[in-house]
């Protein structure tokens, strides 16, 4: 009897082994795709996905075509939450096993573009396998293979069969999935022709007839909200960055050395790790790299960044991440992200020449060895006041600084002799895009109101032109 | 004989420097061209037009909208082109050529519009655009609701 029941545990003993061992060989194998490290919790994964509810990844710009002629722009989403109606679609077709996908040229995804139709443009190039686990899609087909990384999404909106395009600069993938219902979508469109008051974008190609597809407004119908910002850190009061000081080392004030420099800047530091606050409000936090870091994993440091940007002083709504690059610190990899918000549903771009960016971390794989914050945030009362002032359109105000441009351009390749006609196609080739934004002059830390501006995107430079008079605010060299 | 070869030579010289004129004109003429519309006569499915060109900077150019106020059920269309007499004045706007050219917003009225583009210069001729506007949307309803009726009957 005792020698049947001690067969009997082993057996059960064995079988639990064989399951639990099959458990774990199908959680590498299946849920990790990505990357080489094990240690990668699911907490954090849902933490991410969290993240997400927040448009971590989200378009900074849109594209409505209401039929081949007219055509309209936007840069935030708030009403009409186009984006958040989209990506449900998005996340059907990245999950289906009946998608069928065609690579089309450039030339016809450009006259997909005189279809009723909306393409969303990302700020950056997303990966697509992470763009589906922000999405909720635990297992993308095989587009993520087709199509790795993503810069803008097409939905056709026509009466005939719906369709997607992914592109990647000059690669599209149409993909054709015969459930994909894309009415809500539709409706939003036709609601929005309905209203009306609508600024009509043409495209440059045709308007100035010259070799560039970006899309220009002659004329536009609505103007944009006043603005005032404060600095978000009230450098005034000591208190309240030693309470910052607590948040970011979670020890208290008594065991974090404090120095306070003339100008008012004050470093505190504990252990390796530093934190100063400049006397603007502009935030660095530098910690050392624990281990070496020879692999760089995107998903494993988006984790890490989300996890310090919640863990720390509270984020701006409208933040979006908008650019990722890869960095290297001796032999170890990462990857530095910067963030960006909007205020009124406009890009703000810092005049500032001390910062460059809203929110900039370094990472690498489970490590933040830096990161630098100036947020300013709007003023209470300055909510919905609009500039009555008549705004210049883009045309307008690439007309009346032309020959600024030119000079820039003529000093930059050193140009003699040319043909005028010859230099202004070229020129006009060269605008990457133009868009407007505000700029932040930075120089009061409370009641600075920011300056409408138009950004000229140029290969060469950044231009930023008042909307109003269309006189130069900012002008950087790429 | 000699009167032969001057008379030759003389008819010769003319017909040179009228070709030399000819060509002039035809290069000043290539400084102004209207861009949009493309064609001189098109369809157009928006209610507001873009009207675009190039002219030499500080250029003044009137753009003229002239439509079809139609009382006598002619039912005009791009096979059915109304009279000159016809149209009547709707708009004017004046702007003037920049670097880039010009480009103006027209509003149509449903229907044929004739757009004259002038430019304020010596020499050169206007240009003449016929638009056809038809509302998409108000087709669609007005189909949906015959076909209403039909199904109704």
């Amino acid at each position: 009897m005792n020698i049947v029941s001690k067969e009997r545990f082993k057996t059960i003993l064995l079988l639990s082994l064989v399951c639990l061992s099959l458990y774990l060989v199908t959680k590498v194998w299946v849920e990790f795709p990505y990357g080489t490290s094990f240690d990668f919790l699911e907490e954090e994964i849902k933490e991410l996905e969290s993240y997400l509810s927040i448009d971590l990844i989200r378009p900074n710009k849109y594209l409505v075509n209401f039929n081949e002629d007219s055509h309209t722009i936007f840069y935030s989403d708030i009403d009409n939450n186009l984006w958040t109606t989209a990506y449900s679609s998005l996340a059907s077709i990245l999950s289906s096993d009946e998608v069928e996908t065609e690579e089309i040229s450039k030339e016809e995804y450009i006259s997909y573009h005189d279809k009723r139709s909306i393409v969303f443009y990302f700020p950056e190039q997303f990966n697509v396998y992470i763009l589906a686990r922000f999405i909720d899609v635990p297992q993308p087909n095989d587009i993520v293979e087709k199509i790795q990384e993503v810069d803008s999404i097409y939905f056709h909106l026509g009466n005939d069969e719906p369709f997607l395009i992914l592109s990647k600069e000059d690669f599209h993938l149409k993909i054709f999935e015969p459930t994909i219902k894309l009415e809500a979508l539709k409706s939003k469109i036709s609601a929005m022709e309905n209203i009306g008051n609508i600024t009509y974008y043409y495209p440059m190609r045709d308007t100035v007839d010259v070799n560039n597809n970006i899309y220009i407004p002659v004329k536009m119908s609505k103007s944009i909200p006043v603005v005032y910002v404060e600095n978000e850190i009230n450098t005034d009061n000591i208190e309240d960055l030693r309470n910052i000081a607590e948040l970011f080392f979670q020890k208290d004030i008594d065991y974090i050395r404090e120095i306070v420099e003339n100008n008012g800047s004050v470093i505190y530091l504990h252990d390796d790790k530093v934190l100063k606050i400049n006397y603007r409000g502009f935030l660095e936090y530098i910690a050392p790299l624990e281990e070496t870091v020879n692999e760089r994993n995107l998903y494993i440091s988006l984790v890490t960044a989300s996890d310090f940007l919640f863990s720390n002083l509270a984020l701006p709504k409208n933040l979006y991440l908008s650019k990722i690059e890869e960095i290297e610190s001796g032999e170890n990899l990462g990857y530095r992200f910067t963030f960006k918000y909007r205020i009124g549903g406009l890009p703000v771009i810092l005049k500032s020449d001390v910062v460059e960016d809203f929110i900039q971390l370094e990472v690498f794989n489970k490590y933040v060895t830096n990161y630098k914050r100036f947020i300013r945030r709007q003023m209470d009362g300055t909510y919905d006041a609009m500039d009555n002032r008549v705004m210049l359109s883009a045309y307008d105000i690439i007309n009346m600084n032309y020959e600024l441009i030119r000079q820039d351009h003529i000093a930059k390749y050193n140009i003699q002799d040319e043909d005028e006609e010859f230099i202004k196609k070229e020129i006009l080739s060269r605008i990457e895009d133009i868009y407007i934004a505000y700029v932040d002059p930075c120089e009061n830390k409370t009641g600075e109101r920011l300056i409408g501006v138009w950004i000229l995107k140029m290969e060469d430079y950044i231009y930023a032109f008042d909307v109003y008079n269309g006189n130069l605010v900012v002008k950087k060299e790429q | 004989m000699w009167k032969k070869i001057a008379s030759l030579l003389f008819v010769l010289i003319i017909i040179s420097s009228l070709s030399s004129i000819v060509h002039a004109d035809d290069e000043s003429i290539l400084k102004y061209q209207v861009i949009l519309p493309e064609k001189a006569v098109t369809t157009h499915k928006n209610k507001v037009i873009l009207v675009s060109g190039k002219a030499p900077v500080d250029t003044g150019i009137t753009i003229e909208l002239y439509g079809i106020i139609d009382f006598t059920g002619n039912k005009y269309s791009l096979v059915n082109l109304p009279e000159e007499e016809d149209y009547t004045l709707l708009s004017v706007v004046d702007t003037n050529s920049g670097p880039l050219g010009f480009a103006e917003e027209i509003e149509l009225i449903n229907g044929i519009n004739k757009i004259v583009i002038k430019f304020n210069v010596d020499g050169v001729p206007p240009v003449e655009k016929i638009v056809y506007y038809y509302e998409a949307q108000h087709i669609f309803d007005n189909i949906r609701n015959i076909l209403m009726i039909s199904t109704a009957n």
